[in-house]
Formats: structure tokens, sequence, C-alpha cells
């Protein structure tokens, strides 16, 4: 006859609980304390860093699009320019340069960005231009442009 | 009308302004003959503008727009600086008088400025086999010392040549992807581990001439 109620009793919960530790650990030995070492301190942290870390991938993105629009402000207001009229400007010259090139040159090629900066001055002034005539766009007809 | 004194007034059309608006020395005589005190419109004849009435207005602040006006520089000027930029551009171009060339290329659904010798990683897996040479055909943008060529939005194939050997073909560091809600037994983890390629770009050619 066996006895199975004491051995029932003794449950074996695994035998790598050391190296699952140990896991979970080698993500918080740069953090600072007791939570470097210690599991149950450490498990919370590192949960936290995790949680972090993934919202910030998406963050990140944003922060860098903010970065680059500030600097091409910045390299714009030089030249005259606010940043929607340049871009818009550029857009309208079918010049598709992205804000992270556009930011790059502003820091690294001023010649280049300066030519930019100047060819929407210019496209901007041909809108005007196009505008500002006492002219209807085509197809539209009004009382003021026939008594003319 | 009679006796004429000098008094200087801007003749305008009735609307406030408008393009085609002329300023005129007009002499008036403040009494005249028909026993009227005070200013008179002047009468044009029909023989000079049948359809345009005048009428006499001291220069207010709605006789100009408040907007500057656009002057365009002269078409021929034009011309004829844009022909002189480009043949010092070809000039630059067939004496290989630039030095570094920079270019900014599009590739795997990113914008890259890019020179020789530079090392770029990118994000995507791509069909060709660790030390295949590549040509980039996207080029938007191209700049040397003192001259850039920008495409509108790409530049022509045979005008610029874009070249890069793949180099590594790898995986990210594994990222943990964790979502957790405090309190409530909800997580979910999951390592992501996306290919890379790593490209060294050999050279940037641009063709003889322009056009």
């Amino acid at each position: 006859m066996v006895l199975l109620s004491l051995a029932l009793l003794m449950r074996n919960r695994g035998p790598d609980r050391y190296w699952k530790h140990q896991e979970l650990l080698k993500h918080a030995r740069h953090f600072r304390g007791r939570k470097n070492r210690c599991y149950s301190l450490a498990i919370r942290t590192v949960r936290r860093a995790w949680r972090y870390a993934t919202i910030g991938r998406h963050l990140k993105k944003r922060d860098m699009r903010q970065l680059w629009i500030t600097r091409i402000a910045a390299g714009a207001g030089e030249h005259g320019l606010k940043y929607s009229q340049f871009i818009t400007s550029l857009l309208k010259c079918q010049v598709d340069l992205n804000r992270k090139v556009l930011a790059d040159l502003a820091i690294t090629e001023p010649k280049t960005f300066k030519c930019l900066a100047a060819l929407a001055e210019r496209r901007r002034q041909e809108g005007f231009h196009a505008l500002l005539n006492d002219k209807e766009p085509p197809g539209i007809f009004s009382r003021i442009v026939q008594q003319r | 009308m009679g006796a004429i004194d000098a008094l200087l007034v801007q003749v305008v059309y009735i609307r406030p302004w408008s393009t085609q608006e002329r300023s005129v020395r007009v002499h008036l005589s403040p009494l005249l003959k028909d026993g009227h005190g005070g200013v008179q419109p002047a009468r044009i004849g029909r023989a000079v503008a049948s359809t345009i009435r005048y009428r006499y207005a001291a220069i207010t602040s709605l006789t100009q727009p408040p907007w500057k006006k656009v002057i365009l520089p002269n078409p021929e000027e034009e011309i004829l600086h844009h022909k002189e930029v480009i043949q010092q551009a070809n000039t630059m171009i067939s004496e290989r008088d630039y030095g570094r060339l920079f270019a900014v290329v599009q590739f795997a659904a990113r914008q890259w400025k890019v020179t020789a010798e530079d090392l770029i990683l990118i994000e995507a897996p791509l069909q060709a086999e660790c030390g295949d040479r590549i040509c980039m055909e996207k080029v938007l943008l191209v700049g040397g010392g003192n001259f850039t060529l920008l495409g509108r939005p790409l530049l022509k194939k045979d005008l610029v040549r874009v070249e890069a050997t793949i180099i590594e073909k790898t995986e990210t560091w594994p990222k943990i992807s964790f979502h957790y809600k405090a309190r409530k037994r909800e997580q979910r983890k999951h390592v992501i581990a996306t290919p890379q390629t790593v490209l060294r770009i050999n050279s940037i050619d641009i063709a003889p001439t322009l056009r």
C-alpha cells in the first residue's frame, strides 16, 4: 500500500526558480538600491520600466518630429519665413523633403537651406501675385469683374 | 472750368484700391464760375474712357491695400540669370569642381541624407544578399560645395547614381513590448526582434552635364 497524502502535501515548485529570477534581475542590474538585487523589489520596478519603454517608443516618434519642426522653424526664421509658410510653399513647389532631412540640412548644409528658403519665398510671392491682381479664378463670374 | 490753382489730388476709382490706380496732378479752382464753392468732380469725355468714373479723394488708409505690393522680377532678366546659373553649374560638374557630394535618398520608407563611405542602419529586410552592390534610384537632392540639384520631387536616374553595398543582415536587440495594469492582474509580454540591414554607401556620381 502506498501512502500518498504526505507526498502530495510536499509540492515541488520547480527546479529552476533561481535561473528564472536571474533572467529578470539581469534587466535590473543598472538600478539603484536593493531593487537591483532582490527579486521581489526588482520585479515591480522592471515591469514599470518595460511599460515605460513600450510607451516611450511611441512618444519618441512624436518628440523627434516636434524637434525637427522647431529646428526648421528656427532656420526658416533666420531667412525671414515662418515654418508654415516655408513648408506649404515647398510642398507647392513639389519638393518632397521630409522634416528630418530639412532639419539636417538646416544644421549641416546652410547654403542649401538658404536656397530652399528663397525658393519658398519666391513661390509665395507668385501665389500672391496670382491672387491679388484683381483677377477672378477661372470659371468664376462676378459682378465686379463684369463691371470692369 | 475757371481759372486754375494748383491743388495736388490723387485721382482714384470708386473702389478703394485697384492695380489700375493712377496718380494725376490735377489743377482745380476753389471758386468756379458756375458758383459752386466746393470741389467738383472732373467730367471725362467719352473719347477718353466711357465706362470709368473718377472721383477725387484724399489719401487715406484705404487708398492703398494693407498688404505689400507684389513685384516680381523681370521675366527676360530672369531667363538670362537662370542660363548663367545653369552654365556655371555645368562647368563645375564637367570639371569635377565639387569636393564631396551629399545626396538625399528615399529608401525603405525613410529619407536619408547620405555621403560616400556612410554607414546606414535600415530596419527592414532586403532581398539582396550580403556583399551585393545596390543602386538607390529615388534621389531627391544632390549637392556639392557650391551647388545643389533639387528634384521635383525626384531627380532623373541618368543624372545621379548612388551606389551602396550590403554589409550585414541581422536582427535588432530583443525589444520587450510589455503592457501592464497595476492591481488588475493584467499583463502581456512580447519580445520583438525585427530584421535589420547595414549598408555602406560607396559612391555618389553626377552625370557630366545637366539637360
